[in-house]
């Protein structure tokens, strides 16, 4: 089985071509002159959770931003690094693959024999499993020749996705010190990112010399924060279910007699199933967020999607898509907690074929309510980031039935005049998540495995990769890394009411913003997609030509660049600092401190406003 | 937040808030792709480039048992294969004003929308003042006379894309000889 990882490569022509194809480095990144300026401590997006995390992460946290920069930037505190020693470098592929992923590992590669042909790159094969074990592969440019922007992870593979367990830590840090490793490199989403910060914590104490670097790769979209605008993987997901989607919905309107329930990968949050709504134009999508915020419960989900058939049927059309993320089913609040008395009896041991029976009676109502393969699926043992096997649990099959029995219902009771409602389903995951990556994953990829060498190169621990101003050219990136501790929160929750539990800290899934610009496109369009069949086509991946340039476009609509921001604010209290300073005139220093005093205030009342926001929430 | 501000309230039933449009395709919301394959050139072959005459060829048959094919079909059967030459001049017919009609049958595969503008752009260039109708809803939309005449306008959205409004539909052969003799 090891001996499948990393072994040349029968490509087909156009893998060929995507093999040849060279991503472009920002300014900042290009040559051996990279310089590093700190910023100011970082802290957490919730000031109540400061405090948690900081205990916590003792070690790595409130640590500064870093940004890179090109040589000839004007800045006067920046660090140049004019040495390279060489050094010893493990990556491990962690979370579900995602495309791009290889170029990743290209990246770093190409980054450090530039810097020090005698560097070396260690990749563990199979994932975390690898690295406890020790096993590894030297990375050349031999090996990566037929893995450049092509997906998959299948260069080094990928086991279990988790280093969290006291064994599991323990044996990351042999590993890396056995093999003597200054860095080690975690290449996946947000459970496996705050595994890496809990690992980077470990080592400080452990006052081992690897540094963990952490990357944003993970086709699900849902590691997104102040730092982190998009990841790896996620622009390639959408972009080929848009795709597939488009095409059914051009099915459906050549037929004008089924409706398509269609679910799509991407884990609890619903970023890929809005992006792709966005993309595509389908008739409808359901997103797990509105469920959850509307507590909507399973009959009121098919009673919305009935009331939308019928609308559409009072049209004479018999025809739609509807979308839906996978995490959809979880989002559900009396499914929800049906889940969690099955898990819970699940880890206590209990026999599959009993649990039916040690359920509460409410839990047992719903579950003898749900059709036998649901129920069959909803009995599977929980994904080691302890949710649900939403891969497997076939939501769109249980909306279409219900949707089925509530058509037949307002039939016999002559609500419903319209013609026999057909659905078909699918699930649309394996198929697009083993894509050749877009243009922009791969750029993107690329340059996140040239930043994780600065950062080992800087000596810093703990930090993730990020690249802001993503929607714009390469040319126009800029790239930095924050520390991971500062994207965590810690997530309250209460049993039973009175009881309250401080939760861990961890990089959360970020939920689709109801109050984003995204959201908001898509509630202004949701009426006419849903009515109008206003189907849009992307056409297949595109890598040269219309449509190369592509960018998702809960990328393009949202004001991002928080990074730059920060890094200009600096400026202008750098400029500050410059012009009042002891023995200016009394009216500048007078104007300086009544400018500030309001400033300090305006910005306190925003911080309080926020967090008051956030509790309700 | 009121239930009746999610995307998934749709704010149904209502009215329209799309201009209506008689093909079910709406251009403006085509993307890159869609746009560069709408106005992507096709190749002819160089016979359909300039002027041609049909010649005659021989006889047809059958590929087997022509005597039983012959017996339902007595006034097809037989006929000669046509060939499209290259010529100085069209053929004599070729500027009459035509009247066709044109229907999608059986299940859609992609480019069946290109066949019909195919015979547009002909008739355009080399049959001026001809009408291309298309039925409606498959082969139904003969019996039922629902068609719609084909315009540079309408046919626009559907270039190089796939198929519109077809429906799984097989019609008895005598059916339709009965509509074309009522008719």
């Amino acid at each position: 089985m090891d001996s499948d990882y990393g072994i040349p490569r029968e490509l087909s022509d156009l893998q060929k071509i995507r093999s040849l194809y060279q991503p472009e480095l920002p300014p900042c990144l290009q040559g051996t002159t990279v310089r590093v300026e700190f910023g100011d401590a970082t802290t957490t997006a919730d000031p109540t959770d400061a405090l948690t995390i900081s205990r916590a992460f003792p070690n790595t946290y409130g640590h500064p931003l870093a940004h890179f920069l090109r040589a000839t930037a004007k800045v006067p505190d920046a660090q140049i690094i004019t040495e390279f020693p060489p050094i010893r470098v493990g990556i491990v592929f962690c979370g579900r693959q995602s495309p791009g992923g290889h170029n990743v590992i290209w990246g770093l590669h190409n980054a450090l024999k530039i810097h020090n042909p005698n560097s070396v790159l260690l990749g563990f094969l199979g994932g975390s499993e690898g690295l406890f074990a020790q096993k590894t592969l030297e990375i050349t440019e031999d090996i990566l020749s037929t893995y450049k922007n092509q997906g998959g992870y299948d260069l080094l593979g990928r086991t279990k996705d988790q280093i969290r367990t006291t064994e599991q830590v323990n044996a990351a840090l042999a590993a890396c010190n056995n093999l003597k490793l200054d860095g080690l490199v975690i290449i996946g989403g947000v459970t496996s990112n705050t595994d890496a910060a809990q690992l980077a914590e470990t080592f400080a104490v452990a006052k081992c010399p690897t540094k963990v670097v952490g990357v944003p790769v993970t086709l699900n979209g849902d590691l997104k924060n102040q730092f982190v605008e998009t990841n790896v993987g996620f622009d390639t997901i959408c972009k080929v279910n848009s795709q597939l989607i488009s095409n059914v919905c051009t099915d459906a309107l050549s037929a004008e007699k089924y409706y398509y329930f269609i679910r799509l990968m991407g884990r609890k949050a619903s970023h890929v199933a809005l992006e792709c709504t966005l993309q595509s134009h389908p008739n409808m999508v359901i997103l797990g967020e509105e469920v959850a915020a509307s507590k909507l419960t399973l009959s009121e989900i098919a009673k919305q999607i009935t009331d939308a058939v019928q609308a559409r049927a009072e049209q004479d059309k018999y025809h739609g898509v509807i979308l839906l993320p996978e995490g959809l089913i979880e989002s559900i609040p009396e499914v929800y907690a049906l889940l969690k008395e099955i898990h819970g009896l699940l880890r206590q041991g209990v026999a599959v074929d009993k649990i039916s029976s040690q359920l509460t009676p409410w839990a047992s109502a719903l579950f003898e309510f749900l059709p036998p393969f649901i129920r069959r699926q909803l009995l599977l043992y929980p994904e080691s980031d302890d949710s649900a096997q939403l891969s497997q649990i076939e939501t769109e099959k249980l909306l279409a039935y219900l949707v089925e029995v509530e058509i037949n219902k307002r039939l016999k009771e002559g609500t419903y005049k319209g013609k026999k409602f057909n659905a078909i389903c699918h699930f649309f995951g394996y198929q697009a998540r083993g894509s050749l990556p877009s243009k922009f994953d791969c750029d993107y990829a690329y340059v996140l495995g040239h930043i994780c060498y600065h950062i080992l190169a800087a000596g810093l621990n703990g930090y993730m990769a990020t690249v802001t101003n993503l929607k714009n050219p390469v040319n126009k990136w800029r790239c930095g890394a924050a520390p991971i501790a500062s994207m965590m929160t810690v997530k309250r929750w209460s049993p039973n009411p009175g009881a309250t539990s401080i939760g861990k800290p961890a990089i959360h899934p970020a939920t689709v913003d109801l109050r984003g610009k995204a959201y908001e496109l898509l509630r202004q369009k949701a009426q006419s997609f849903l009515m109008d069949d206003i189907y849009r086509n992307p056409g297949p991946l595109q890598f040269d030509g219309p449509g190369a340039g592509a960018k998702v476009i809960t990328l393009s609509v949202e004001d991002q660049d928080y990074m730059g921001r920060i890094k200009k604010l600096q400026e202008y209290l750098e400029q500050v600092r410059t012009i009042v300073k002891p023995g200016c005139p009394q009216e500048v220093l007078k104007a300086a401190l009544s400018v500030m005093a309001s400033v300090t205030e305006v910005l306190a009342a925003m911080s309080t406003s926020s967090t008051n926001t956030l509790s309700a929430m | 937040m009121t239930e009746g501000d999610f995307a998934i309230n749709g704010g149904f039933p209502g009215a329209r808030v799309t201009p209506p449009s008689v093909t079910g395709r709406f251009a403006a919301v085509y993307s890159e792709v869609q746009n560069s394959c709408i106005d992507h050139e096709l190749p002819l072959p160089s016979v359909l480039k300039s002027p041609f005459i049909i010649v005659d060829s021989p006889q047809s048959s059958a590929a087997g048992n022509p005597e039983e094919i012959a017996k339902p079909f007595p006034k097809l059967f037989g006929q000669p294969s046509a060939a499209l030459v290259s010529s100085d001049s069209h053929a004599p017919h070729a500027n009459r004003k035509l009247k066709i009609g044109v229907v999608l049958s059986g299940v859609q595969p992609p480019d069946g929308h290109n066949v019909i503008f195919g015979i547009f752009d002909y008739l355009q260039d080399l049959a001026e003042g001809s009408t291309l109708y298309g039925f409606r809803g498959g082969p139904a939309g003969i019996m039922k006379c629902k068609y719609i005449e084909l315009t540079s306008d309408y046919i626009y959205p559907s270039r190089n894309q796939t198929i519109v409004a077809r429906e799984t539909h097989f019609i008895p052969f005598h059916l339709v000889i009965n509509t074309i003799v009522r008719t």
